[in-house]
Protein backbone atom coordinates (compact mmCIF):
# COMPACT_ATOMS: atom_id res chain seq x y z
CA UNK A 1 0.00 0.00 0.00
CA UNK A 2 1.09 3.60 -1.11
CA UNK A 3 2.57 4.97 2.01
CA UNK A 4 2.22 9.14 2.35
CA UNK A 5 4.05 9.61 4.93
CA UNK A 6 7.73 7.74 4.37
CA UNK A 7 7.95 9.76 1.36
CA UNK A 8 7.14 13.34 2.15
CA UNK A 9 7.06 15.47 5.61
CA UNK A 10 3.58 17.10 7.03
CA UNK A 11 2.84 20.37 4.92
CA UNK A 12 1.21 23.54 6.54
CA UNK A 13 -0.25 25.33 3.33
CA UNK A 14 -0.48 28.51 2.92
CA UNK A 15 -3.64 30.50 4.69
CA UNK A 16 -3.74 27.46 7.35
CA UNK A 17 -3.11 28.50 10.65
CA UNK A 18 -2.35 26.33 13.81
CA UNK A 19 -2.26 27.53 17.33
CA UNK A 20 -0.64 24.91 20.09
CA UNK A 21 2.10 22.48 20.47
CA UNK A 22 2.43 20.69 17.50
CA UNK A 23 4.31 17.42 17.01
CA UNK A 24 5.84 15.86 13.73
CA UNK A 25 7.61 12.45 12.95
CA UNK A 26 9.38 13.83 9.53
CA UNK A 27 9.50 17.02 9.41
CA UNK A 28 7.20 19.67 8.47
CA UNK A 29 6.82 21.79 5.80
CA UNK A 30 5.87 25.28 6.86
CA UNK A 31 3.61 27.71 4.27
CA UNK A 32 1.43 28.82 6.36
CA UNK A 33 1.13 30.36 10.21
CA UNK A 34 1.87 28.47 13.37
CA UNK A 35 1.58 30.06 16.76
CA UNK A 36 3.01 27.49 19.22
CA UNK A 37 5.95 25.27 19.98
CA UNK A 38 7.00 22.72 16.78
CA UNK A 39 9.03 19.93 17.84
CA UNK A 40 10.72 16.85 15.24
CA UNK A 41 13.01 14.97 14.46
CA UNK A 42 12.97 15.85 10.80
CA UNK A 43 13.79 18.83 9.32
CA UNK A 44 11.49 22.08 9.56
CA UNK A 45 11.33 23.74 6.05
CA UNK A 46 9.75 27.44 6.56
CA UNK A 47 9.15 28.83 2.92
CA UNK A 48 8.79 32.30 2.11
CA UNK A 49 4.83 32.60 2.80
CA UNK A 50 5.03 30.45 6.63
CA UNK A 51 5.34 32.26 9.82
CA UNK A 52 6.11 30.30 13.30
CA UNK A 53 6.36 31.76 16.48
CA UNK A 54 7.47 29.65 19.16
CA UNK A 55 10.27 27.53 19.83
CA UNK A 56 11.87 24.97 17.23
CA UNK A 57 13.09 21.67 17.93
CA UNK A 58 14.09 19.64 14.97
CA UNK A 59 17.14 17.87 13.55
CA UNK A 60 17.64 20.55 10.53
CA UNK A 61 15.79 23.70 9.82
CA UNK A 62 15.64 25.65 6.27
CA UNK A 63 14.55 28.97 6.40
CA UNK A 64 13.74 30.55 2.62
CA UNK A 65 14.18 34.49 2.16
CA UNK A 66 11.24 35.89 3.55
CA UNK A 67 10.15 33.67 5.76
CA UNK A 68 9.25 34.45 9.32
CA UNK A 69 10.48 33.12 12.49
CA UNK A 70 10.59 34.19 15.99
CA UNK A 71 11.22 32.23 19.09
CA UNK A 72 13.81 29.89 20.30
CA UNK A 73 15.73 27.38 18.30
CA UNK A 74 17.60 24.26 18.78
CA UNK A 75 18.54 22.27 16.03
CA UNK A 76 20.66 18.98 16.66
CA UNK A 77 22.15 18.51 19.59
CA UNK A 78 24.68 21.24 21.10
CA UNK A 79 25.06 19.64 24.34
CA UNK A 80 29.01 19.91 24.29
CA UNK A 81 28.11 23.51 24.34
CA UNK A 82 25.51 24.27 26.66
CA UNK A 83 27.03 23.97 29.99
CA UNK A 84 29.11 26.53 29.44
CA UNK A 85 26.22 28.46 28.13
CA UNK A 86 24.33 27.83 30.94
CA UNK A 87 27.04 28.51 33.66
CA UNK A 88 26.97 32.30 31.89
CA UNK A 89 28.61 31.70 28.86
CA UNK A 90 31.47 32.02 27.41
CA UNK A 91 31.14 35.94 27.60
CA UNK A 92 30.85 36.14 31.58
CA UNK A 93 33.75 38.77 32.88
CA UNK A 94 36.66 37.97 35.69
CA UNK A 95 35.94 39.46 38.81
CA UNK A 96 38.05 42.49 39.77
CA UNK A 97 38.03 42.85 43.79
CA UNK B 1 68.48 38.00 -24.30
CA UNK B 2 69.75 41.25 -26.21
CA UNK B 3 71.91 39.38 -28.81
CA UNK B 4 71.84 40.13 -32.54
CA UNK B 5 73.78 37.62 -35.14
CA UNK B 6 76.22 39.67 -37.23
CA UNK B 7 77.87 38.72 -40.58
CA UNK B 8 81.39 39.47 -41.21
CA UNK B 9 81.39 41.58 -44.68
CA UNK B 10 84.81 40.04 -45.37
CA UNK B 11 84.86 36.53 -44.16
CA UNK B 12 80.96 36.10 -43.97
CA UNK B 13 81.38 34.39 -40.50
CA UNK B 14 78.63 34.74 -38.49
CA UNK B 15 78.30 36.08 -34.74
CA UNK B 16 76.90 36.82 -31.85
CA UNK B 17 76.91 40.43 -30.33
CA UNK B 18 75.01 42.37 -28.22
CA UNK B 19 72.00 44.99 -29.74
CA UNK B 20 73.78 48.10 -28.60
CA UNK B 21 77.25 46.78 -30.13
CA UNK B 22 77.90 49.47 -33.01
CA UNK B 23 80.87 47.88 -34.54
CA UNK B 24 83.10 44.83 -33.26
CA UNK B 25 85.88 42.50 -35.00
CA UNK B 26 85.54 39.45 -36.50
CA UNK B 27 86.66 36.13 -34.28
CA UNK B 28 87.54 34.06 -37.20
CA UNK B 29 89.41 36.97 -39.78
CA UNK B 30 89.97 39.46 -36.84
CA UNK B 31 88.42 42.32 -39.49
CA UNK B 32 87.06 45.39 -38.21
CA UNK B 33 83.54 46.17 -39.17
CA UNK B 34 80.65 48.17 -38.90
CA UNK B 35 76.98 46.70 -37.56
CA UNK B 36 73.99 48.22 -38.73
CA UNK B 37 72.60 49.33 -35.49
CA UNK B 38 69.31 47.32 -34.79
CA UNK B 39 66.63 49.60 -33.19
CA UNK B 40 64.36 47.48 -30.77
CA UNK B 41 61.14 48.45 -30.50
CA UNK B 42 60.80 49.69 -27.50
CA UNK B 43 58.06 48.96 -25.24
CA UNK B 44 56.49 51.49 -23.03
CA UNK B 45 55.46 49.20 -20.06
CA UNK B 46 53.26 51.59 -17.77
CA UNK B 47 51.13 49.68 -14.77
CA UNK B 48 48.00 49.61 -15.13
CA UNK B 49 45.88 51.98 -12.38
CA UNK B 50 43.30 48.80 -12.03
CA UNK B 51 42.59 48.55 -8.85
CA UNK B 52 39.84 50.58 -7.57
CA UNK B 53 39.61 52.15 -3.78
CA UNK B 54 37.13 54.10 -2.05
CA UNK B 55 39.06 56.40 0.34
CA UNK B 56 37.83 55.82 3.89
CA UNK B 57 38.18 59.89 4.79
CA UNK B 58 35.99 60.99 1.67
CA UNK B 59 34.49 58.45 -0.37
CA UNK B 60 36.48 58.75 -3.38
CA UNK B 61 37.07 56.10 -5.77
CA UNK B 62 40.97 55.71 -6.59
CA UNK B 63 42.39 53.65 -9.33
CA UNK B 64 45.50 52.26 -7.77
CA UNK B 65 47.76 49.96 -9.42
CA UNK B 66 47.29 46.25 -8.27
CA UNK B 67 51.00 45.97 -7.37
CA UNK B 68 51.37 49.37 -5.28
CA UNK B 69 51.67 49.08 -1.57
CA UNK B 70 50.53 52.59 -0.48
CA UNK B 71 48.71 55.19 -2.63
CA UNK B 72 47.02 58.61 -1.03
CA UNK B 73 43.48 59.75 -2.01
CA UNK B 74 43.28 61.78 -5.47
CA UNK B 75 40.71 63.61 -3.54
CA UNK B 76 41.80 64.19 -0.25
CA UNK B 77 45.13 63.44 0.08
CA UNK B 78 44.58 60.45 2.73
CA UNK B 79 47.26 57.61 3.42
CA UNK B 80 46.05 54.72 2.13
CA UNK B 81 47.98 51.28 3.24
CA UNK B 82 47.69 48.40 0.29
CA UNK B 83 50.04 46.28 1.81
CA UNK B 84 49.37 42.62 3.13
CA UNK B 85 50.26 41.66 6.51
CA UNK B 86 51.40 38.60 8.11
CA UNK B 87 51.03 38.31 11.44
CA UNK B 88 53.20 35.27 13.06
CA UNK B 89 54.18 36.01 16.76
CA UNK B 90 52.34 38.48 19.99
CA UNK B 91 51.53 41.64 18.23
CA UNK B 92 48.92 44.17 19.09
CA UNK B 93 50.05 46.79 16.39
CA UNK B 94 46.55 48.69 14.96
CA UNK B 95 46.13 47.47 11.08
CA UNK B 96 44.37 49.60 8.79
CA UNK B 97 44.60 48.26 5.17
CA UNK B 98 43.37 47.43 2.16
CA UNK B 99 45.09 44.63 1.44
CA UNK B 100 44.95 41.20 3.54
CA UNK B 101 46.07 40.24 7.14
CA UNK B 102 46.81 36.79 8.13
CA UNK B 103 47.05 35.63 11.34
CA UNK B 104 49.30 32.47 11.27
CA UNK B 105 48.95 29.58 13.77
CA UNK B 106 51.65 31.09 15.91
CA UNK B 107 50.14 34.36 15.98
CA UNK B 108 48.56 36.27 19.36
CA UNK B 109 46.86 39.62 18.44
CA UNK B 110 45.68 41.46 21.04
CA UNK B 111 44.54 45.51 19.71
CA UNK B 112 41.70 47.09 19.43
CA UNK B 113 40.05 46.48 15.79
CA UNK B 114 41.79 45.33 12.35
CA UNK B 115 40.42 46.25 9.52
CA UNK B 116 41.41 44.66 5.78
CA UNK B 117 40.06 43.89 2.73
CA UNK B 118 40.23 40.44 3.77
CA UNK B 119 41.50 38.69 6.97
CA UNK B 120 42.60 34.98 7.56
CA UNK B 121 42.93 33.88 11.25
CA UNK B 122 44.80 30.51 12.08
CA UNK B 123 46.09 31.83 15.57
CA UNK B 124 44.78 33.58 18.74
CA UNK B 125 43.32 36.99 18.11
CA UNK B 126 41.45 39.13 20.57
CA UNK B 127 40.48 41.78 18.96
CA UNK B 128 37.89 43.35 16.51
CA UNK B 129 37.70 42.36 12.88
CA UNK B 130 36.30 44.25 9.82
CA UNK B 131 36.85 43.24 6.54
CA UNK B 132 35.66 44.72 3.27
CA UNK B 133 35.76 41.60 1.54
CA UNK B 134 35.93 38.69 4.15
CA UNK B 135 36.61 37.09 7.20
CA UNK B 136 37.77 33.25 7.21
CA UNK B 137 38.76 31.80 10.80
CA UNK B 138 40.62 28.54 10.11
CA UNK B 139 41.24 25.57 11.79
CA UNK B 140 42.99 26.06 15.42
CA UNK B 141 41.39 30.18 14.54
CA UNK B 142 40.43 31.17 17.77
CA UNK B 143 39.00 34.95 17.69
CA UNK B 144 37.43 36.92 20.87
CA UNK B 145 35.58 40.12 19.60
CA UNK B 146 33.48 41.56 17.05
CA UNK B 147 33.99 40.88 13.39
CA UNK B 148 32.13 42.43 10.39
CA UNK B 149 32.41 41.59 6.75
CA UNK B 150 29.97 40.77 4.10
CA UNK B 151 31.01 37.15 4.09
CA UNK B 152 32.63 34.96 7.08
CA UNK B 153 33.40 31.96 7.50
CA UNK B 154 34.43 29.64 9.48
CA UNK B 155 36.36 26.50 8.98
CA UNK B 156 36.28 22.99 10.11
CA UNK B 157 37.95 22.57 13.86
CA UNK B 158 37.90 26.51 14.51
CA UNK B 159 36.69 27.84 17.37
CA UNK B 160 35.42 31.40 17.65
CA UNK B 161 34.29 33.15 20.23
CA UNK B 162 33.04 36.63 19.69
CA UNK B 163 30.64 39.36 21.09
CA UNK B 164 28.75 40.46 18.17
CA UNK B 165 28.93 38.80 14.05
CA UNK B 166 27.70 41.34 11.29
CA UNK B 167 27.99 40.22 8.23
CA UNK B 168 25.80 39.45 4.60
CA UNK B 169 26.51 35.82 4.78
CA UNK B 170 28.13 34.01 7.40
CA UNK B 171 29.40 29.89 6.42
CA UNK B 172 30.19 27.92 9.38
CA UNK B 173 31.79 24.46 9.62
CA UNK B 174 33.25 24.80 12.76
CA UNK B 175 32.59 26.38 16.50
CA UNK B 176 30.35 29.48 16.88
CA UNK B 177 29.73 31.01 20.02
CA UNK B 178 28.75 34.20 19.99
CA UNK B 179 26.49 36.54 21.70
CA UNK B 180 24.63 38.32 19.12
CA UNK B 181 24.53 37.49 15.07
CA UNK B 182 23.08 39.78 12.51
CA UNK B 183 22.89 38.83 8.62
CA UNK B 184 21.46 40.35 6.29
CA UNK B 185 21.40 36.93 4.19
CA UNK B 186 21.91 33.45 5.03
CA UNK B 187 23.22 31.24 8.28
CA UNK B 188 24.52 28.26 7.13
CA UNK B 189 25.60 25.50 9.59
CA UNK B 190 27.27 22.22 7.58
CA UNK B 191 26.81 19.38 9.37
CA UNK B 192 29.39 18.82 12.10
CA UNK B 193 29.02 22.50 12.95
CA UNK B 194 27.49 24.56 15.93
CA UNK B 195 26.43 27.81 16.33
CA UNK B 196 25.51 28.89 19.51
CA UNK B 197 24.24 32.73 19.95
CA UNK B 198 22.06 34.54 22.92
CA UNK B 199 20.25 35.88 19.59
CA UNK B 200 20.49 35.52 15.81
CA UNK B 201 18.74 37.48 13.28
CA UNK B 202 19.05 36.51 9.80
CA UNK B 203 17.91 36.71 6.36
CA UNK B 204 17.67 33.23 5.94
CA UNK B 205 18.60 29.65 7.68
CA UNK B 206 19.77 26.64 6.63
CA UNK B 207 21.04 23.78 9.14
CA UNK B 208 22.04 20.92 7.93
CA UNK B 209 21.24 17.27 9.51
CA UNK B 210 23.77 16.60 11.61
CA UNK B 211 24.57 20.64 12.76
CA UNK B 212 23.28 21.99 16.03
CA UNK B 213 22.10 25.25 16.63
CA UNK B 214 21.03 27.30 19.30
CA UNK B 215 19.04 30.33 20.47
CA UNK B 216 17.00 32.86 20.26
CA UNK B 217 16.14 33.19 16.23
CA UNK B 218 14.12 36.12 14.54
CA UNK B 219 14.34 36.25 10.97
CA UNK B 220 12.56 40.18 10.53
CA UNK B 221 14.71 43.05 11.49
CA UNK B 222 13.45 44.70 14.71
CA UNK B 223 13.07 48.47 13.79
CA UNK B 224 16.14 49.14 15.45
CA UNK B 225 18.43 46.71 13.73
CA UNK B 226 17.25 48.07 10.26
CA UNK B 227 17.88 51.64 11.39
CA UNK B 228 21.32 50.46 12.02
CA UNK B 229 21.75 49.13 8.37
CA UNK B 230 20.18 51.48 6.67
CA UNK B 231 21.15 54.56 8.38
CA UNK B 232 22.45 57.63 6.61
CA UNK B 233 21.42 60.65 8.00
CA UNK B 234 22.23 60.54 11.86
CA UNK B 235 26.37 60.23 11.52
CA UNK B 236 28.19 62.10 8.73
CA UNK B 237 29.69 60.99 5.83
CA UNK B 238 32.80 60.78 7.29
CA UNK B 239 32.19 58.26 9.68
CA UNK B 240 29.88 56.24 7.68
CA UNK B 241 32.94 56.61 5.03
CA UNK B 242 34.93 54.97 7.41
CA UNK B 243 33.44 51.86 6.90
CA UNK B 244 32.96 52.17 3.29
CA UNK B 245 33.62 49.18 0.85
CA UNK B 246 36.11 48.30 -1.14
CA UNK B 247 35.22 48.16 -4.96
CA UNK B 248 36.05 44.90 -6.28
CA UNK B 249 39.10 44.86 -8.36
CA UNK B 250 39.02 45.83 -12.01
CA UNK B 251 38.59 41.68 -13.85
CA UNK B 252 42.04 42.16 -15.65
CA UNK B 253 43.75 42.70 -13.30
CA UNK B 254 45.75 39.32 -14.02
CA UNK B 255 47.39 40.41 -16.69
CA UNK B 256 48.59 43.97 -15.39
CA UNK B 257 51.98 42.93 -15.10
CA UNK B 258 52.05 41.37 -19.13
CA UNK B 259 50.24 44.21 -20.93
CA UNK B 260 52.26 47.05 -21.77
CA UNK B 261 49.89 50.64 -22.23
CA UNK B 262 51.20 53.62 -22.85
CA UNK B 263 47.88 55.99 -21.90
CA UNK B 264 47.24 55.95 -18.30
CA UNK B 265 43.55 54.00 -17.88
CA UNK B 266 42.06 56.79 -16.11
CA UNK B 267 42.69 58.86 -18.90
CA UNK B 268 40.59 57.01 -20.91
CA UNK B 269 38.13 55.91 -18.65
CA UNK B 270 34.40 57.69 -18.61
CA UNK B 271 33.59 55.81 -15.54
CA UNK B 272 36.71 57.93 -14.11
CA UNK B 273 36.48 61.26 -16.01
CA UNK B 274 32.51 61.47 -14.91
CA UNK B 275 33.50 61.08 -11.41
CA UNK B 276 31.19 63.45 -9.44
CA UNK B 277 33.00 66.65 -7.34
CA UNK B 278 31.45 65.53 -4.15
CA UNK B 279 31.76 62.65 -2.70
CA UNK B 280 29.05 60.17 -3.66
CA UNK B 281 26.57 58.15 -1.25
CA UNK B 282 28.19 54.59 -1.27
CA UNK B 283 26.63 52.21 -3.26
CA UNK B 284 27.99 49.01 -1.64
CA UNK B 285 25.95 46.70 0.91
CA UNK B 286 24.31 48.13 3.61
CA UNK B 287 26.51 46.20 5.90
CA UNK B 288 28.87 49.36 5.42
CA UNK B 289 26.62 51.91 6.48
CA UNK B 290 26.03 49.12 9.44
CA UNK B 291 28.72 48.98 10.77
CA UNK B 292 29.35 52.46 10.58
CA UNK B 293 26.25 53.08 13.10
CA UNK B 294 26.84 50.66 15.45
CA UNK B 295 27.61 51.51 19.19
CA UNK B 296 31.13 52.10 19.25
CA UNK B 297 31.63 53.01 15.99
CA UNK B 298 34.87 55.45 15.45
CA UNK B 299 33.72 58.78 15.10
CA UNK B 300 35.19 61.51 12.84
CA UNK B 301 38.21 62.18 14.86
CA UNK B 302 38.85 58.79 16.02
CA UNK B 303 38.83 57.91 12.89
CA UNK B 304 40.99 60.62 11.84
CA UNK B 305 43.27 59.36 14.59
CA UNK B 306 43.20 56.34 13.80
CA UNK B 307 44.22 56.49 9.86
CA UNK B 308 47.58 58.53 10.99
CA UNK B 309 48.74 55.63 13.45
CA UNK B 310 51.24 53.56 11.41
CA UNK B 311 52.83 50.67 11.76
CA UNK B 312 56.95 51.18 12.63
CA UNK B 313 58.46 50.51 9.85
CA UNK B 314 61.27 48.38 11.46
CA UNK B 315 58.76 45.69 12.42
CA UNK B 316 57.66 45.19 8.55
CA UNK B 317 59.51 42.99 6.30
CA UNK B 318 58.88 42.54 2.67
CA UNK B 319 58.11 38.64 1.83
CA UNK B 320 56.70 37.31 -1.10
CA UNK B 321 55.15 34.70 -0.50
CA UNK B 322 51.86 35.74 0.70
CA UNK B 323 51.19 37.65 -2.24
CA UNK B 324 50.73 34.16 -3.80
CA UNK B 325 48.58 32.70 -1.10
CA UNK B 326 46.53 35.74 -1.18
CA UNK B 327 46.69 35.73 -5.11
CA UNK B 328 44.84 32.24 -4.81
CA UNK B 329 42.20 33.57 -2.76
CA UNK B 330 41.51 35.80 -4.84
CA UNK B 331 39.40 35.49 -7.91
CA UNK B 332 41.44 38.26 -9.76
CA UNK B 333 44.46 37.41 -8.43
CA UNK B 334 45.14 41.61 -7.98
CA UNK B 335 46.90 41.13 -5.08
CA UNK B 336 49.48 38.65 -6.16
CA UNK B 337 51.68 41.16 -6.99
CA UNK B 338 52.08 42.77 -3.93
CA UNK B 339 54.68 41.75 -0.79
CA UNK B 340 52.93 41.15 2.44
CA UNK B 341 54.53 43.45 5.39
CA UNK B 342 55.46 40.82 8.86
CA UNK B 343 54.73 42.06 12.15
CA UNK B 344 55.10 40.14 15.10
Amino acid sequence: MFRLQHIAPSIIGPGLRLRGELSFERGVIVGGTVQGAIATSGCVHLTATGSVSGAVRADAMVIEAGGRFEGKVTIGEATGLLPREEKGGPFRRRRTA
Amino acid sequence: MNKQLCTCPHCLTQQQESTGAISTYCKHCHMYYRIEPVRMRRVVRLPKENRVLKCPACEWSCRVVSSAMSSQCENCGTYLDLRNYRIVGANGDPIFTFGSVEFASTAQYRSWEVVADQIFVAGRVHSGLRAFTSIELQERGSVRGCQRAPLIRVAERADVVAVRIEADTLDVQGVLRADTIVLTGTLKVHPGAAVVAREIICGGLDVARGAALQGKLTTQLPAREADMLNCTSQYDTGARAAQSVLVAEVSEAQDASDSATEIPAAQTDPEMAGQPAAPAESSGPALSDMAATLPGAPGPRRKSAFLRREISPHRITSRSFFASRVGAATPSGATSSKSAGYLG
